[in-house]
């Protein structure tokens, strides 16, 4: 287990490396600059502009100079965008929004996806089975900028329960919106994956030991089936956060939130070079992290596994 | 088991794909029938028929797709707009009409959809966004399907070190944030015009998407490879491009082309999210994505130019879902995970 | 321990499980009665398809609902009728006074908990043990089982056992509250030849230690001839034949029985194709009238396509359905009454 580990590890930092390579070539190789408004600058200011964040020297300084100072102080820079603001503030500074709706909408997607998916398939072909998955349904067909707006429109424009943006603090009602919005995909997701696994768990003879064994329903139920058919929930955990991130970015947009989804669109707009390699390194590492501890996470529940 | 079927198909007995009874082992004043096996696309299209929803999604998907593709020359035909026209000639009509109304507020067949701010007509418009979606979402699959097939059949026949290696690769470039890169990408090399945009589009989506299909069908191949008849092709000097590609891709169909119908409303998604973020298709190309990004603007004032993209959108991919799910269930039932 | 009427521990009366198919109704146990009388071991023979399974869930009502049914009858367990019981009345007879065991003990054990727990769990729930207790008295039937180290490896894991063994797990847990009767579905099938030996030597261990009552469901006769008191030959739902083992076997009464015992390979004798009863079981959603094994029948006359057959009784303990079966059974050389 410990040498996975470690193993891992050694493979996650070169992968990030070369990520944020590939970006800082992306950002290099495309034309136009930060600096650029409607009309071109006179040379001589560009030229000024130029020595100062050292874009006169050659492409090879410019990556060493980058990569050093990110791999000896995890230094990103200072944002070019926003003056005097170094990127690590920056980011210190919206990750907590981000982090908020994501965890909070992962974690209503866990439980509402859960409950409904394991009614659903304990109650397999009732209305509530049908209800619930024509609703999943819903959810995965709905795009988030669909229905963000809409609810927008019901709740707060119609009936003017909810904000319709911005950031409150937290907590706050500016919160349920975008939670809400960014979790009914998973929501959906979850719930079908959860019944599915339910219903093949409850086929399965061990099961059918457990009945034998005299246990009641809800016993066989929390006992041995959701063990086994909470399985693919886990393991799609990893995909998912993936997933999230994108979703973020998409509702930090609709609901005007500064978070780092809505700071990397506007960096990628402006071309703010040291903001978006920090960010992009943020994320990588964060989502490489995360795909580990699920699959550690996978591994000590599957005893089938954990043993080899 | 027999099954009996209704009179008109009296001179069969269906039995199953998996069932085929040698004559010999069925008594002839049993069955007094001939047998006949069904193949298993016959099964299967039949099993897709029996299922509604499934019926509906295509029913659906096929209206949608013929409106897109027919729809704005027809449009143009009748009304004469197109999706970019603007009516700058008349201050009057280069605002947003609610649907089926007039300037002056009288009922109107025009613009079923209503107008944007421009005086646009939002039905051409949706129609050619479903244009562009269905487009890129199927061109990017096929694409996706094309590589993904490719690398996942190598990796899995040829096993060993390489598969290792090839199946590394995927793993790594599964867990980095690509579309984030994909954002980087678009936004640093934006394109003015459409058919650079669609390019674009097509290299970024397409790039990404070939990774869970190589999975799926190395996962296939690697079941597949020691069975018998790969063995017997080689036995005949069969050149091994020939099995991979001859023998046992088609034997990985099955699956392949559930996760392939699967694919492209994820697809659309992306692309629709993009363009919406402003990376990917923009005016006056009409993409859903970008439909709606304008339509939140004025949500307050004029919900509709949201609200139809939006529901149209939602439909399709509705649609596109169940078809995907009967098609899982109508060809394999035993591989319904989600 | 009360009786029912006649001593019996089980009397099945009538017995009717059906199940909805999309082909149509199967009825997979149609009217079966039998008695197991305390201490004795029933055998219930038959193909695949013939109910056998079935008939065993339907005692401890096991049966998935849907698609399955338990039509009518009654199942009387110490004169009580198990199918008329409320459900928590049942479940308190379930695992503490008929316990059951399964034939594939790879799947049916659940490969997320510890040996122990899924031990202590039959314990703690029946007879209201602590952990302590329990987990002694668990490692106690494992010893019992022949399960080596029985401490250190009650913690482990079903798939760190070998099939056997896990067989032997299954029936420790089976038997933790002494039930006095246990319900073995082909525990040997997914076996070895030589561990099927063993885990029977196992069974009837246990029998002669503690009097269990045993109803031993298989499609091997060998196992029959070795292990059971009466034998019950089940075919498309029906009971076919029953009768005390001994006499099943030197005289049987009906002709699907003589079919299987032909059907057994005799090493001594000189044979030359193997023999096989020709044809298929019968499409049970789609019987014909008359016998379901009217088709592949050595004896079949007009009369068993038309009308189905009477269920003969050829003495005290003896009964056929086949409407030659004193013919049949006088044939092997037995004489009805």
């Amino acid at each position: 287990m410990f040498r996975f580990i470690v193993r891992r590890l050694l493979v996650t930092i070169p992968t990030i490396l070369v990520v944020i390579s590939i970006t800082w070539v992306l950002i290099k190789l495309a034309p136009g600059n930060f600096y650029s408004g409607e009309k071109p600058l006179p040379p001589a200011i560009e030229q000024v502009i130029r020595e100062k964040y050292g874009l006169d020297k050659p492409w090879y300084e410019q990556y060493g100079k980058t990569m050093w100072s990110i791999i000896r102080h995890l230094d990103f820079g200072t944002s070019l965008r926003y003056q005097g603001q170094s990127v690590n503030t920056i980011i210190k500074r919206s990750l907590p929004v981000s982090a908020a709706v994501g965890i909070l909408a992962y974690l209503l997607a866990l439980v509402v996806g859960i409950t409904f998916g394991s009614i659903a398939a304990l109650k397999q072909n009732s209305k509530w089975d049908y209800g619930s998955m024509a609703l999943a349904m819903l959810g995965i067909s709905v795009p988030n900028f669909v229905l963000g707006p809409i609810l927008v429109l019901i709740f707060s424009l119609g009936l003017y329960w909810l904000p319709s943006s911005r950031w409150g603090g937290f907590p706050s009602k500016n919160l349920i919106l975008p939670v809400v919005t960014l979790s009914a995909l998973y929501m959906a997701y979850i719930a079908r994956l959860t019944r599915a696994g339910m219903l093949e768990v409850l086929r399965s003879d061990y099961i059918r030991t457990a009945r034998a064994k005299g246990l009641s329903e809800r016993e066989v139920v929390i006992r041995h089936a959701l063990r086994g058919g909470l399985m693919p929930v886990i393991s799609y955990t990893g995909p998912a956060l993936a997933f999230l991130l994108t979703g973020t970015v998409v509702v930090e947009r609709i609901f005007a939130l500064p978070g780092l989804g809505n700071y990397f669109i506007q960096a990628s707009l402006n071309r703010d070079e040291p903001l978006i390699i920090g960010i992009v390194a943020f994320i990588a590492i964060t989502l490489l992290l995360m795909n580990l501890l699920v699959d550690i996470a996978y591994a000590y529940l599957d005893p089938r596994v954990r043993y080899q | 088991m027999a099954t009996e079927k209704k009179p008109e198909h009296d001179d069969f007995i269906h039995i199953g794909p998996e069932m085929a009874v040698a004559e010999a082992d069925l008594l002839p004043e049993e069955t007094g029938r001939f047998v006949h096996g069904t193949s298993l696309w016959r099964d299967a299209w039949r099993r897709l028929l029996k299922n509604k929803l499934a019926v509906f999604g295509l029913v659906v998907v096929v209206i949608i797709t013929i409106s897109s593709i027919v729809g704005p020359t027809l449009i143009k035909r009748v009304f004469g707009f197109t999706p970019d026209y603007i009516p700058s000639h008349d201050l009057k009509l280069t605002r947003s009409f609610p649907p089926f109304q007039g300037p002056d507020g009288e009922f109107s067949w025009a613009h079923p959809m209503g107008t944007d701010n421009a005086g646009r007509d939002q039905l051409a418009r949706v129609l050619q966004g479903g244009q562009i979606s269905l487009f890129v979402g199927i061109l990017s699959t096929l694409v996706s399907l094309l590589i993904g097939v490719s690398y996942g059949a190598i990796a899995g026949y040829v096993g060993g070190r390489v598969d290792n290696v090839m199946m590394r690769i995927v793993d790594v470039l599964y867990s980095l944030p690509y579309v984030i890169v994909v954002i980087v990408l678009l936004s640093m090399f934006r394109s003015q015009t459409p058919r650079g945009q669609l390019i674009l589009l097509f290299i970024a989506i397409g790039s990404v998407s070939w990774l869970t299909m190589a999975r799926i069908v190395r996962g296939q191949v690697l079941s597949l490879k020691n069975q018998e008849f790969v063995l017997a092709a080689r036995a005949t000097g069969v050149s091994n491009a020939r099995i991979i590609f001859r023998h046992l891709v088609p034997n990985t169909l099955g699956p392949v082309i559930v996760y392939a119908t699967l694919t492209i409303p994820q697809i659309m998604l992306t692309e629709a999210f993009l363009s919406f973020l402003g990376f990917g298709v923009q005016a006056p190309l009409a993409s859903w994505g970008s439909l709606a990004a304008d339509g939140i603007q004025n949500i307050a004032i004029f919900p509709w130019q949201l609200i139809f993209p939006g529901v149209t959108m939602a439909l399709t991919l509705f649609s596109l879902n169940f078809l995907g799910d009967g098609l899982r269930d109508a060809l394999d039932p035993q591989m319904r995970t989600v | 321990m009360t009786s029912g009427p006649n001593g019996n521990l089980l009397e099945v009366k009538n017995l009717r499980t059906y199940f909805e198919t999309d082909d149509g109704i199967v009825k997979a146990v149609d009217d079966i009665t039998f008695r197991l009388k305390r201490g004795e071991t029933l055998g219930i023979v038959g193909e695949s398809g013939s109910g056998k399974s079935v008939t065993n869930l339907s005692i401890i009502r096991l049966i998935p609902s849907p698609p399955g049914k338990i039509v009518s009858g009654q199942v009387f367990f110490n004169g009580q009728d198990l199918l008329s019981l409320r459900d928590d009345a049942l479940r308190k007879i379930r695992g503490r006074r008929i316990a059951m065991i399964f034939q594939d003990p790879m799947t049916s054990l659940n490969p997320f908990m510890k040996i122990s727990r899924q031990l202590m769990e039959m314990t703690e729930l029946h007879l209201g043990h602590t952990k302590a207790q329990a987990r002694a008295h668990a490692i106690r039937m494992l010893e019992t089982v022949g399960i080596p180290d029985a401490r250190e490896r009650a913690d482990s894991y079903p798939h760190e056992f070998s099939g056997g063994m896990r067989q032997r797990v299954m029936i420790a847990m089976a038997l933790s509250c002494e039930p006095e009767l246990l319900i073995a579905d082909e525990p040997t099938t997914a076996l070895d030849v030589t561990i099927q030996a063993q885990i029977l030597e196992l069974i009837k261990k246990i029998k002669r230690e503690t009097g269990t009552s045993v109803i031993l469901i298989t499609h091997d006769l060998g196992v029959v001839a070795g292990m059971t008191d009466h034998v019950i030959v089940m075919y498309a739902g029906k009971i076919f034949e029953q009768a005390p083992t001994k006499e099943l076997f030197s005289v049987p009464g009906n002709p699907y029985t003589k079919g299987l015992l032909r059907s057994v390979p005799d090493p001594t004798a000189e044979q030359g194709k193997l023999y096989q009863i020709p044809g298929l079981p019968p499409d049970v959603a789609h019987l014909k009238p008359g016998c379901p094994f009217a088709q592949r029948c050595d004896y079949t006359q007009d009369i068993c396509r038309r009308e189905f057959p009477p269920f003969v009784q050829l003495n005290a303990d003896h009964h056929s359905l086949c409407h030659f079966a004193r013919e049949v059974y006088s044939e092997s050389g037995g004489t009805p009454v």
